[in-house]
């Protein structure tokens, strides 16, 4: 017995595929096309990948009102949908993300891993912070150092 | 002749003190990524891309290909210890090997495993090396169209193959290939899909992809349900060394195991998961102790476990021959590759022989490696799963922050990074595959070219493609393969409701 709560779900999925499909036939449109109008121009294969989607979606939403996939969302199973580690590891991406161009990679990704930690249920706030913080001084001078990729200033990294 | 002694070439050049050490520093590295639970050899290898901007193809090559066989090696030992398999492929080891290892027979399941995927790993590789020179000179009668043909055939059976439905296989696909489309048209010279934004002029980064779906997406996904799932580890007990009688049952199986593996990996359909359950129903079916299936038969292990090493073998012959990846991790190694300037294809055997022989050559070498750092050291391996999982997935994120923002310091990829990730989730969530994305974004640009070519070739004559034999069977077998599972459960479907 195939859980029909989880329907909804799934026809909202399918509906945001019909909708890319849709975005992406509607911008390939306005892709310019060169004088020289060769057979294929740049909006052909745009326009195939958007029917494509289209297709995709309505086949889809066909097969969710009719007899609904097994995914972990429809899996009566499965444990519903455990928001709170989410919620804090999004915080962790949303810190990093405003944080790493001012104050640099070193203390804002160590400000990631006390969040993700902490999403995955790491009790001591201390011990998260000093080990991420010991995995990104280390990262920043030697993984980055050796692959040469140049990750910025910062306050910590100006120090040295 | 010419081949053995381009072989011996590569050797040559594979066994210089260096690039040993690459392939030891590939293999350490891949082995352990491969024992950590969710993380493959794709999110690896990409995260390592910019190396090509440092070291010389061969080198970079080594690296790729000793971290690819190592996370195949690493992979059945967490398999088999914690039942989480990492790839949808060792699935089936994690069937009879996880059975093992509850009923204490953990260590010679891994030998088995190990020394199996070693036999089969030097199989395919053998193979590899017979084989490649052969397709090589088919691959030169192709022309655009055929090319065409052949990326719509992979296309399709990736998507088919890799999940559990067509549909959402081809969505997947589709997805990739919008990702592909993004950025400047390099014949038109005309952006699109930039929405004006500066930062995608260039088109999207693959490294940026990879880690979204694959480390990110798989962090957010275990985040929601790690707290209903906790994983055990098993420890491994009893003897390291397989007795007689698990001789006697895994050597056959291994062979088996690496004959259906090497020419389903080889084709340009690819995937890795149809022959390990193939093996799996084999060994199955040819047992003397069939009862012993589902509850830990050796035989079980043996054969998958050496499918999927001569599959992983296999993959090399149409990425290096026709430039055609058919697993995620193929399609990051064909934009290393692109990265180099180096275009897959026919011509790479005669215009980079020394690199394709060097890594061929490294591959024999890795295996060995791999066999040594596995057999004796797998306890030292085991002690990676003890990581604590906030940290370990903490020291995720903070390399997939360090890989992207490293490459271009723009918060505007770091966005993105997330983006992908989430969408990456919900895909897990809802089963869509994640391969057919990154395949899609690699061969998609390919295959429009192509077909570009073609359709300029022809004057705009679609027939062209129904025209010329190879394209047409081509496009015929992409029909049937992706047709046939359709027809099949219409079948099926009719059968049942005519016995209701």
């Amino acid at each position: 017995m195939k859980a029909l709560a989880a329907r909804p779900q799934l026809v909202i999925v399918s509906l945001i595929v019909l909708a890319v499909g849709a975005a992406v036939m509607w911008t390939a449109t306005t892709i310019p096309v060169g004088p020289g109008v060769a057979a294929v121009g740049p909006r052909s294969f745009p326009f195939g990948v958007g029917l494509l989607l289209i297709a995709c979606g309505l086949l889809l939403l066909l097969e969710a009102s009719r007899a609904p996939w097994d995914c972990e969302a429809t899996d009566p199973a499965a444990p519903g949908l455990d928001l709170v580690p989410l919620g804090i590891l999004a915080c962790g991406m949303i810190v990093n993300v405003l944080l790493i161009k001012s104050a640099g990679f070193i203390l804002a990704s160590t400000l990631m891993f006390a969040f993700t930690a902490r999403a995955f249920g790491a009790r001591r706030l201390w011990l998260s912070v000093l080990i991420g913080f010991a995995l990104a001084l280390a990262t920043y001078y030697g993984f980055a150092r050796m692959l040469d990729l140049r990750i910025g200033g910062g306050f910590i990294e100006d120090l040295f | 002749m010419d081949t053995l002694n381009a072989l011996l070439g590569g050797f040559g050049s594979a066994l210089s003190p260096m690039n040993l050490l690459w392939a030891l520093l590939g293999v350490t590295l891949g082995t352990f990524i491969g024992v950590l639970p969710g993380l493959g050899p794709a999110l690896t290898i990409a995260l390592l891309l910019p190396i090509t901007f440092q070291v010389d193809p061969a080198a970079a090559f080594i690296v790729f290909g000793g971290i690819y066989f190592g996370s195949q090696f690493g992979g059945s030992t967490t398999s088999i210890l914690i039942n989480t398999p990492g790839e949808s492929a060792s699935i089936v080891t994690a069937l009879e090997g996880n059975r093992m290892a509850r009923n204490g027979r953990g260590a010679p399941a891994l030998a088995t495993a190990a020394i199996g995927s070693f036999v089969a790993g030097t199989i395919g590789v053998v193979c590899l090396s017979l084989l490649a020179p052969v397709v090589v000179k088919l691959a030169l009668a192709f022309a655009p169209a055929d090319y065409f043909a052949l990326m719509v055939l992979s296309f399709v059976t990736v998507a088919a193959v890799l999940g559990n439905s067509v549909i959402r296989g081809l969505t997947s696909l589709s997805l990739g290939l919008l990702l592909g489309l993004v950025g400047v048209d390099l014949q038109s010279g005309q952006a699109r899909f930039t929405f004006g934004a500066l930062d995608l002029l260039d088109g999207i980064d693959v490294i940026i992809v990879v880690v979204g779906l694959f480390a990110v997406g798989e962090t957010l996904h275990l985040a929601t349900r790690y707290r209903s799932s906790p994983e055990e580890i098993i420890p491994v007990k009893g003897s390291m060394w397989m007795t007689a009688q698990d001789w006697a049952r895994s050597w056959k199986a291994w062979i088996r195991g690496a004959l259906i593996g090497f020419p389903i990996g080889a084709m340009p359909a690819g995937g890795a998961e149809i022959p390990t359950f193939l093996s799996y129903f084999v060994e199955k079916k040819l047992s003397k102790h069939p009862e012993e299936f589902g509850h830990g038969a050796i035989e079980g292990v043996a054969g998958p476990e050496a499918a999927n090493n001569a599959a992983g073998a296999g993959v090399f012959v149409p990425l290096l021959t026709l430039g055609i990846p058919t697993s995620a991790t193929a399609a990051v190694m064909l934009s290393a590759f692109q990265s180099y300037g180096i275009n897959p294809g026919p011509q790479l055997l005669t215009s980079h022989a020394d690199l394709v022989w060097t890594l061929i050559a490294s591959l024999y070498i890795g295996n060995v490696m791999l066999l040594i750092l596995n057999l004796p050291l797998v306890g030292l391996w085991v002690q990676i799963l003890r990581i604590p999982t906030p940290y370990l997935y903490g020291g995720i994120l903070l390399f997939a922050t360090v890989g992207t923002y490293g490459i271009s310091r723009s918060v505007f990829d770091l966005v993105m990074l997330y983006a992908i990730g989430l969408a990456g989730f919900f895909m897990r969530r809802y089963d869509f595959p994640t391969s057919p994305v990154i395949i899609g974004m690699i061969l998609g640009p390919l295959a429009e070219q192509q077909f570009r070519r073609a359709m300029t070739m022809s004057q705009g004559d679609l027939s062209v493609f129904v025209a010329r034999p190879i394209s047409a069977s081509l496009l015929v077998l992409a029909f049937i393969a992706l047709t046939a599972p359709i027809v099949l459960s219409f079948l099926r479907s009719r059968r049942e409701t005519a016995a209701a």
